[in-house]
């Protein structure tokens, strides 16, 4: 088992208000890190952080100040302003103010506060988290929370929904809204062509055969629209996560494009719109011919 | 489908149809009967509302008759599958409408192809036999022209290519000259005259015309859903011939 301790605290930088992180770099490079470093080894990274080469920031500071590898940060301490040499950029949406992420001791030796905000426990191989974490609770009190990562990462995935419920709930509502809008083309679109499929009728084409020439429409209609839909979503995703979401929240997020989501959305699509042509294209192929044809 | 010449292509016996229901039920032909032998070319005469087209529709099969038969060549429409008639329709019987119908969004060749490409035909054996139809009709120069961008006689001759193509045994046309001036209704009777003389394809044609009316063989007067005259031209007097 080891444990390290972390401290995060609000700094300042040059007037700005930023997140200083002391990490227990040397203990977590050795148990492996849950950070994730942009364009870098984490455990080379932790290790020169460990050895006060230099300090980590967050791509939200990097992106607010304009600072990266190779500059240096300035930030405030109890004895004066310290600067630091930055090593790399790292992930974290834990606050959009920016965080810099340097060693536990040199946070400890600088800024004269040797509290902890979090520890972090690395379990041996062979122990049970679950009763490793009841340990813990029992020898801190239950006042303090103790969670497995996996808990942690189930208790973000379960925030993460419930903010996405909305976004889900409005998934749904437009494909309920694109299907009527199928159905519903499809239906004005045989209604208007009425003579035009009644021509077919009255040059003998079968009704089976006009069943199957309207359905292939509707497909086509469909995988367009879906691939439409694909294009169209794929770029307004994109300048959400890479325009508004910065703007709002300061958070710069990777782009990850749904590639198995959009390969399904096509034939989805399709198979929707052949499901929506199916009763409009069997009354269309037993239209009255003489009747539609205007021929009375 | 062969037919001996003395034998009747078509054959309506105590056809009634009734259109509507109740209070709004409206008589379009009542206990008609009638035979048109193969080789006919039958001109259908009288005044408008007396049951011309609806006695054309009942043997193209695209209506059924409220009672009675109808019986083209070994079929009985009146009780025969939708589908059975469609097949009659599309390899046996042409059909030439007063507006033409033809699809916009298809050229003059595509037109005339259609009901070969109905009937299973590539596309690519379809063609040639619709040029060969728009050249029977002197048309195959406009072979690429969208419906808007001809004539009324243009479309009506496109209309004719088409109803050929299958190369049926009989030929509907109701009305076909009623939406073309004299000049361009003679060229439509011209063509036709030479349909059923160099193909001896039945014809049955609906028209007001009484000029095209002496271009056949035999002309029957329908007013007020009945056969009022039933002329035959006397042998070697048929116009045109």
């Amino acid at each position: 088992m080891a444990v390290a301790g972390h401290r995060a605290a609000l700094g300042d930088s040059r007037g700005h208000p930023v997140v200083i992180i002391g990490y227990d770099a040397a203990v977590s490079a050795a148990h492996g890190a849950r950070i994730t470093v942009i364009n870098g080894d984490e455990r080379d990274l932790l290790l020169r952080v460990a050895r006060r080469e230099g300090v980590m920031v967050s791509d939200t500071f990097s992106r607010r100040f304009g600072l990266g590898p190779g500059d240096t940060v300035f930030l405030s301490t109890p004895d004066g302003e310290r600067g630091f040499p930055i090593l790399a950029v790292v992930l974290d949406y834990s606050v959009d103010l920016g965080t810099v992420v340097l060693d536990a001791s040199a946070y400890r030796e600088f800024w004269g506060d040797a509290s902890v905000t979090s520890y972090e426990v690395w379990a041996a191989p062979d122990e049970d988290p679950r009763a490793l974490r009841q340990r813990v609770s029992e020898r801190i009190g239950y006042a303090v929370p103790v969670l497995t990562s996996r808990d942690m990462r189930a208790e973000f995935d379960g925030q993460l929904d419930h903010a996405m419920s909305i976004a889900y709930a409005t998934e749904l509502a437009s494909g309920v809204i694109a299907l009527f809008s199928v159905v519903n083309f499809i239906v004005v679109a045989t209604h208007d062509r009425r003579r035009e499929i009644a021509l077919w009728g009255a040059i003998g084409t079968s009704r089976r055969t006009i069943e199957r020439i309207l359905h292939c429409e509707a497909c086509l209609v469909g995988g367009l629209g879906g691939l439409f839909g694909v294009l169209l979503g794929g770029v307004t995703s994109y300048l959400v996560v890479r325009g508004a979401v910065p703007l709002v929240s300061g958070w710069w997020l990777e782009y990850r494009f749904p590639g198995s989501a959009a390969l399904l959305a096509v034939p989805i699509t399709i198979a929707v719109a052949a499901v929506s042509a199916v009763l409009p294209a069997r009354r269309a192929a037993r239209l009255p011919l003489v009747e539609a044809l205007g021929t009375l | 489908m062969s037919m001996r010449r003395d034998e009747a292509l078509v054959e309506l016996s105590g056809v009634t149809k009734v259109y509507g229901e109740g209070t709004g039920m409206v008589t379009g032909l009542a206990d008609v009967s009638l035979r048109v032998g193969a080789g006919e070319f039958l001109g259908i005469m009288g005044p408008t509302g007396g049951g011309k087209t609806t006695l054309i529709n009942l043997i193209g099969g695209l209506d059924r008759p409220t009672r009675g038969t109808v019986r083209v060549a070994d079929h009985q429409l009146e009780r025969a599958p939708e589908d059975v008639i469609r097949l009659l329709r599309r390899r046996h019987i042409g059909v030439v409408f007063q507006a033409f119908n033809l699809l916009p969004s298809l050229s003059a060749l595509e037109n005339v192809a259609l009901p070969l490409l109905a009937d299973g035909l590539a596309r690519r054996a379809a063609e040639p036999r619709a040029r060969a139809a728009l050249e029977q009709v002197h048309l195959v120069e406009r072979a690429a022209a969208r419906p808007a961008e001809l004539s009324g006689g243009e479309q009506q001759r496109v209309a004719l290519a088409r109803a050929l193509i299958a190369d049926p045994m009989l030929l509907l046309a109701d009305e076909p000259t009623g939406c073309l001036d004299t000049r361009t209704g003679a060229e439509m009777v011209d063509l036709l005259l030479r349909a059923h003389r160099l193909r001896g394809v039945t014809i049955i044609l609906v028209t007001h015309d009484e000029r095209i009316a002496t271009a056949c063989t035999r002309t029957v007067t329908v007013a007020d859903g009945a056969i009022v005259a039933d002329r035959r031209r006397p042998v070697g007097s048929t116009a045109g011939g």
